[in-house]
């Protein structure tokens, strides 16, 4: 039993009682609620022969310091599959509830035995004569909506198990919401991503992985970046023990020597300079090739996955990953890691310094950074509430402006320009507050901040001439301990800042490795067909397809179908019937969850794809114009098309009269920032794209939808002109769109309800008829009106 | 059974349920049965309108036609004008039907900045530790001041005012809302 959940020891003892035997179990699946609402553990389970359903709570307990889970049985009930044919799951808003429907019995009363526990000891058994009527409902279990997607899988597991059906359990083996690695269940099941298992250390060293190609360089900055650190310790040294204790002393070595000292300071701060410098100019062109690297590769790896991957995300969300992120990755890169390294060896250096020229006073510096430390550690916490209160009202005034921005129309037409000032005024008094009290706390913080080091600067320095009076010091050593508590203060501030900032880079890294990670859920085939260099014919042949996007709600289901080659092939239904599903499956941007589609006998699993996407020409509905030139849309798929052809293909699209009308014809630059087209027009530039393309299999997916019925009409007689030597497949609302259709197929909540001609469906007087009827009633309306 | 056409021309209104004329049942299974006006609707459920502002009142009342499609029956202006029983019953079902666990306390909020934001929180179902992905898409509070939860898994649970809860839980809340 691999999926989806499995029995607590004590949920499975309670079940080896009733003798059960655990090795014939299938499938198992957790619910959390009881009907009153308050959590609850119930595991079902099921054999070839019975439902089994278990009760209780699941307690972690400790043990010699070990954790493990107790199960507190309540309940135990046992359906038969004989009685209990179904399994489905009726959702509420927040929860859900597993129920069952019994078989349907000729009016007769039948018994069931239900078996009920009610203590560990003690097994009753009850039998219950009941009148079950046809098709009974029972309720078997409650659970949290998030249960809903696996407790769909598992009721199409016993019912396929009761129908004695074959069950493939592949996609679950791939799609495991569970860690490999420790077991546990991904948080979010959509983002295979374990943080208990991925230790910061893993990413670090991973991020570090990417300087792999400049292991010369980056052995040289860490050398220069420790040396200009250790520099910037010392120089300080000349310019005050050195020059006060040793050159202008009289008792020094160097007495008098003021050139020398000069000399020493400043070739030691030149030096530094120079070390910095260099390490900036080394440095910034490595982190520059590793960034653009780290850019290119995450964006590649994106071109790779399969549509679902773009389909669950937002593109926001994509697009944040693939710059934001990597912006906030290369912070470790320029910020953390260098920062970190010459503020460390700062810090211990320093430290080092002070407690062998003077442990007193080095104590006494210590013990003050370390006040400093901890209040400003104070600070920060309370500060992080207040920034994020300005966070938050900036991101509530952002939306407000472009929702106000996006929709001036509506405003302005129904004139509430005054209501929208309040709107946006409100809002942005909320970002005032949370300024004004963000900055006010740190205003005063400083204040604060500001007394304690001159109370403390006082402290020590009086401290400090003491010690110089009873010469336990120097007085150059003094300078230097005082010149090192100001150096101390910002390595001390980046150490408190270091863990945030890299908190966040991390957890950017993360997201940006995730990507990189991800594997195409439509695979390419590993030993492909061979197709010829004239393409795939277009004998398309779906047998028993189902498909699924969401586990459980199924759009297409047991579909079948047969497009013969060379046929114009019309499909009609209501919106949401599953027909451009349908076509996602056919040119496999999308995998079948049952069934399979073959193109001139190949399975489509087995195709190349750059096979199957050149015999296929897709103009869908929601047409996408790139950034570029006319020219450049519509030779988008075969770049190496002639000026001819794509003239040639607008007219066949009916594109080129209103290309000529732009302002630079075919070089008129469109798409982003470009001429703005109309809905008519980008859908005309997308049937050209498809047509310069030459597939021997052209699919229009509500291609004509947005076109007036003059230029529908022309579209409709270039594409006749296509359909020689080419299969066309079309998806229209518009029964008149389809009226050349060499077959039609009508397709209904996911199921093919009606295939034939126009003819032979119209005297068939079923679904096609009723939509002709009513369309042709609708023209009827028009013309009386 | 219903007699209303789905493909029907008519300009729909809003149409007020007469709630004398209406009886509701709850069957063992928990689905509702209802009457009205002469018909019998099998499979009927109730659907609040405004369900952050109004939770008695503007309750729709629709039922599974053989297409699996729901179809509305009409609109309860408000369950007062119920029966006391049939007020009972319908209130006992939304209750159900929009059941969500409130949290009452929160313990710890831990971050781990892995994306994740992980909260043990004592709620009306038990204690729950919940994990949470993109605190800012999912920590959501309406105009009213609740505060809906959604976790990772797609879960959600509330806060109906967080004026009411404890001080310490709310300090932790506080970065986040």
């Amino acid at each position: 039993m691999k999926y989806f959940d499995t029995l607590t020891q004590g949920a499975l003892e309670a079940l080896v009682n009733r003798g059960v035997d655990p090795d014939s179990l299938l499938y198992c699946l957790k619910c959390d609620m009881n009907g009153e609402g308050l959590y609850y553990d119930t595991y079902l389970t099921f054999d070839s022969k019975n439902l089994y359903i278990v009760s209780g709570y699941d307690r972690l307990v400790s043990d010699k310091k070990k954790f493990h889970t107790v199960f507190d049985f309540k309940e135990y009930n046992e359906y038969s599959m004989e009685q209990l044919k179904e399994l489905y799951v009726d959702r509420y808003r927040h929860t859900c509830r597993l129920m069952g429907k019994m078989k349907a019995e000729d009016g007769a009363s039948k018994e069931r035995e239900v078996q009920i526990k009610t203590d560990d000891t003690a097994l009753e058994s009850i039998n219950r004569e009941e009148n079950r009527p046809e098709g009974e409902k029972v309720w078997l279990s409650r659970f949290s909506a998030g249960f809903s997607e696996k407790a769909e899988q598992f009721s199409r597991r016993y019912n396929m198990t009761v129908k004695g059906e074959e069950i493939d359990d592949t996609p679950l083996a791939e799609n495991s919401p569970f860690c490999p690695k420790c077991g546990q269940k991904y948080p979010d099941p959509n983002r295979k991503f374990c943080p208990y298992c991925v230790k910061k250390s893993s990413i670090i060293k991973r991020l570090f992985g990417l300087f792999g190609e400049y292991k010369l360089q980056s052995a040289a900055i860490v050398f220069m970046m420790v040396l200009s650190a250790a520099l910037a310790v010392v120089s300080p040294y000349f310019s005050t023990t050195f020059l006060y204790d040793k050159v202008l002393d009289s008792a020094g070595e160097f007495y008098g020597q003021i050139l020398f000292a000069i000399i020493m300071v400043a070739g030691f701060k030149v030096l530094s300079e120079l070390l910095q410098c260099a390490y900036g100019v080394v440095f910034t062109k490595a982190v520059t090739k590793v960034m653009h690297s780290l850019r290119v590769k995450v964006y590649n790896a994106m071109q790779h996955l399969s549509l679902p991957f773009f389909t669950s995300k937002q593109t926001g969300s994509l697009m944040t990953r693939v710059d934001g992120d990597a912006e906030e990755v290369s912070e470790f890169f320029c910020n953390i890691v260098p920062g970190g390294v010459v503020n460390i060896v700062k810090l211990v250096s320093m430290s080092i310094l002070m407690f062998i020229m003077a442990p007193m006073l080095a104590a006494c510096v210590l013990g003050m950074i370390v006040i400093i430390a901890f209040s400003e550690m104070w600070f920060i916490k309370g500060q992080r509430r207040l920034w994020r209160g300005i966070n938050l009202s900036m991101r509530k005034m952002r939306s407000n402006l472009n929702d106000s921005v996006n929709g001036h129309r509506v405003v302005k037409a129904f004139a509430r320009e005054e209501q929208e000032k309040d709107r946006f005024g409100k809002s942005l008094g909320k970002v005032y507050d949370a300024d004004i009290a963000c900055r006010a706390r740190g205003a005063n913080f400083e204040f604060g901040q500001d007394a304690i080091f001159i109370v403390g600067g006082a402290i020590m320095t009086v401290f400090g001439y003491y010690l110089v009076v009873t010469e336990k010091i120097g007085l150059g050593e003094l300078m230097l301990m005082t010149g090192y508590l100001s150096m101390m203060i910002e390595p001390m501030y980046f150490m408190i800042w270091a863990g945030d900032d890299l908190s966040r880079c991390l957890d950017a890294a993360s997201r940006v490795f995730e990507i990189m990670d991800s594997k195409p859920t439509v695979k390419p085939p590993e030993n492909p067909a061979k197709v010829g260099a004239e393409g795939l014919k277009g004998d398309i042949v779906l047998k028993n397809v189902s498909f699924e996007y969401e586990a459980g709600v199924a759009v297409l289901k047991d579909l079948s179908m047969n497009i013969k080659a060379g046929q114009f092939y019309g499909i009609v239904g209501k919106t949401g019937a599953g027909k451009s599903t349908l076509i996602n499956l056919i040119s496999r941007l999308y995998d079948t969850t049952n069934g399979t589609i073959s193109i001139d006998g190949i399975s489509v699993r087995d195709i190349a794809f750059e096979d199957l996407r050149r015999s296929i020409g897709i103009v869908s509905q929601e047409t996408y114009i790139f950034m570029g030139t006319v020219a450049d849309n519509i030779r988008y798929a075969r770049p190496e098309a002639t000026l001819d052809e794509v003239i040639e293909a607008a007219k066949s699209a009916n594109a080129h009269d209103f290309i000529l009308k732009l302002p630079d014809g075919y070089d008129t630059v469109i798409g982003s920032g470009g001429a703005d087209l109309s809905g008519g027009e980008r859908q005309r530039l997308s049937i050209a794209r498809a047509l310069i393309q030459k597939p021997n299999i052209l699919i229009l997916d509500e291609a004509t939808a947005s076109m007036d019925t003059r230029t529908e009409r022309k579209i409709q007689n270039a594409i006749d002109n296509l359909k020689k030597g080419r299969t066309v497949i079309a998806i229209a609302h518009r029964l008149s769109t389809l009226r050349d259709a060499d077959m039609l197929c009508v397709i209904e909540n996911g199921e093919v309800k009606e295939t034939g001609t126009h003819d032979e469906l119209i005297h068939k007087k079923g679904k096609y008829f009723e939509l002709y009827k009513l369309q042709a009633e609708a023209l009827k309306t028009i013309s009386m009106d | 059974m219903n007699n209303y056409k789905i493909d029907d021309f008519s300009i729909d209104t809003l149409r007020i349920i007469d709630v004398n004329k209406l009886k509701l049942e709850r069957k063992d299974s928990g689905y509702l049965f209802a009457e009205y006006e002469g018909k019998s609707y099998e499979e009927v459920s109730l659907t609040r309108l405004q369900p952050f502002y109004c939770l008695d009142a503007y309750i729709s009342v629709s039922f599974r036609n053989n297409e699996e499609e729901w179809i509305e029956i009409g609109v309860i202006r408000d369950l007062k004008e119920m029966s006391g029983e049939q007020r009972q019953l319908c209130e006992d079902y939304l209750n159900f039907r929009y059941y969500i666990p409130v949290i009452t306390k929160i313990h710890s909020i831990r971050d781990n900045r892995m994306g994740y934001l992980f909260v043990d929180a004592d709620t009306t179902a038990g204690r729950k530790k919940i994990a949470i992905n993109d605190w800012w898409t999912n920590f959501r509070i309406n105009n009213s001041g609740i505060l809906t939860v959604t976790d990772s898994d797609g879960n959600k649970y509330q806060i109906p005012d967080l004026n009411k809860l404890d001080g310490k839980s709310n300090k932790k809340l506080e970065l986040f809302v």
